[in-house]
Parts: C-alpha cells; sequence; structure tokens
C-alpha cells in the first residue's frame, strides 16, 4: 500500500543523495509530497525505533547526574 | 522547617551555616542529581565531606553544563550524530561509575565536572537529533516524551538508593559506592550499543530499518518547511 501510494511520483522528481538536495533546481522536486498515509505509517515507525532510545538515554542521562 | 525559614530561604538570604540549610539542600539536590542520595547513605562520612566541599562538588557539574552546553550540542553536526551521542553516553556513564572511586570531596568535584561536560554535550543534542527526523510541528510533542523521563529518573533514582542503603552491612562494596556503579556502568555500555543501533541522519544514506520509499519521505520531508542543507556548520547560523 504504502509502496503504490509512493511510486505515484516519478523517480526522476527523487532525490537520492545528500548532494542531490542541495543541487536540486527544478521547482517539483521540492514540492513533491508523499501521501498522508505512508507518512503516518513512517511517523509511527520513527516513534518506535527512534524516540525510544532517545528517551532512554535522556532518562539515563538524568539518572547519572 | 518552620515558617520563618521558608520564608528567609525564599528571599534567598539563608545563610551558609543556617541549621536547616542541609535539608533545604539535600530536598533540592535529591531532585535533581544522584550525589544527594549517595551522601545519605554513607558517601558524606566515608569521604569526610563537609558542606562546603560538598557543594563545590556538586556546582562543578553545573560549571561544566554552562561551559559546554552549547557546543557540545552543536557538535552533533559535525560529528556523526551515533558516534556524538555514543561518545557522551559512554564518557557520563564512566564518570558516573568513577564517582565510586573517589577519596575525597576534591576528587568527587573533579569527576563530577568532567561529568557535566560529557552531559552537556548530549542533552541538547536529543533535540536538535529528532530534528532530523521531525517535523517541526512533530516535534514538540516527541521532546515533550523524552524531557519527562527525567521526573521518573529521580523516582527509580530515589528507589535504587532506598534499597542498596538498606542493605549498605551485606553488599561487598559500600551502599553509595554501588549505587554509583550500577547507574553508571550499564549507560557505559548502552553507548557503545548506541553507536551501533542508532542512525545517523536521512541524508547520510538509507539506513537498514528504512525501506526504499521511507527513505524518500524521509528526505522530501527534511526539504518541506526549509531548505537543510546539512554540510557542517557556520558561525553565521549560530549567532544570527
Amino acid at each position: 500500500m504504502m509502496a503504490s501510494s509512493v511510486s505515484k511520483v516519478g523517480q526522476s522528481t527523487v532525490p537520492e543523495h545528500a548532494e542531490d538536495i542541495v543541487e536540486k533546481t527544478e521547482p517539483e522536486a521540492s514540492e513533491w509530497e508523499p501521501s498522508p498515509e505512508a507518512e503516518r505509517k513512517l511517523r509511527r515507525k520513527l516513534d518506535f525505533t527512534i524516540l525510544p532510545w532517545i528517551m532512554m538515554m535522556y532518562f539515563l542521562s538524568y539518572m547519572d547526574r | 522547617m518552620d515558617n520563618d525559614d521558608v520564608f528567609s530561604v525564599v528571599h534567598g538570604s539563608v545563610s551558609l551555616n543556617h541549621p536547616h540549610w542541609g535539608d533545604a539542600q539535600h530536598a533540592h539536590e535529591s531532585f535533581r542529581s544522584n550525589t544527594g542520595n549517595a551522601r545519605k547513605i554513607g558517601m558524606e562520612k566515608d569521604l569526610h565531606l563537609t558542606s562546603e566541599s560538598y557543594a563545590l562538588a556538586s556546582s562543578t557539574f553545573y560549571i561544566a553544563t554552562f561551559l559546554f552546553g552549547t557546543a557540545g550540542g552543536l557538535m552533533l553536526k559535525v560529528v556523526k550524530p551515533s558516534t556524538w551521542l555514543a561518545a557522551c553516553m559512554v564518557g557520563w556513564g564512566a564518570m558516573s561509575a568513577l564517582q565510586a572511586v573517589c577519596h575525597n570531596g576534591a576528587g568527587l568535584a573533579a569527576v563530577r565536572f568532567f561529568l557535566g561536560v560529557f552531559e552537556a554535550s548530549f542533552a541538547p543534542g536529543c533535540a536538535l537529533y529528532l530534528s532530523f527526523w521531525y517535523l517541526k510541528t512533530e516535534l514538540s510533542f516527541r521532546i515533550a516524551c523524552y524531557a519527562g523521563t527525567s521526573a521518573l529518573s529521580g523516582v527509580l533514582g530515589g528507589l535504587i538508593a532506598y534499597g542498596l542503603g538498606k542493605h549498605d552491612h551485606s553488599l561487598l562494596i559500600r551502599a553509595w559506592k554501588t549505587m554509583f556503579i550500577v547507574e553508571g556502568i550499564p549507560t557505559a555500555v548502552l553507548g557503545v550499543v548506541t553507536y551501533f543501533y542508532l542512525p545517523d541522519r536521512p541524508e547520510t544514506g538509507r539506513h537498514r530499518w528504512f525501506t526504499e520509499d521511507e527513505q524518500r519521505i524521509l528526505l522530501s520531508r527534511r526539504n518541506r518547511y526549509v531548505k537543510n542543507l546539512d554540510n557542517g556548520i557556520d558561525l553565521q547560523q549560530v549567532i544570527r
């Protein structure tokens, strides 16, 4: 589902490396937005991977001070 | 503490040799630092800490925090985030554990200075690191999530100190030393894990957690509201 929602957008508008982001000039590249559904899923994924780890680190930093 | 004492504390006129000063300071310190707990379960007696040497030991931490907070947080944009956060974590875990081998107040003050260096370098980086991944509209809730854990650590830290203090005589090492060790060593170990676990930034390439599609979304989010040029940092970005 996520794949289909993303693949609606042409491959050429999608930057693959950091250098491309800096150098891109076509206006459509910066206007591209993923579907809300795909983005919601990604945000959920971040909430269960990156966020708990940062919470754990911050917790321990207060524990040790 | 009667009403007059409360009044004098509120107005900042309490003197250092006030009979209740130690209580007030402990009430404050045990919420903010584990030395407050350690002090009460034997550290004060073992290290012959006076009020002055204790005050020095607890303030060196904040001096270091003040000096290194800004620069340490910004280092996240210079060094790879996983490396920097992991290094800070190993550092503060090791310093926390090293407090267990201090022989006097001066040693404690020195160790706590370096504890402050590593902690100050880490804490501002949390918000900066999350801003690599979340939109600014999503960020405030995530910051609230991790900032709230500081209260929880005060609760657990107090419980650990209480439990260890109660069994001081059956422990191999003195309770306050054990406390610093059990709180410091696991942190240092998890710091090493962090180095291998945590992704850096969307721009540094696709991390194994994310699919190609998700990586595309992450990169598009980076440039949604503002064009982020992630080529380090210069002084103009900081002072404007």
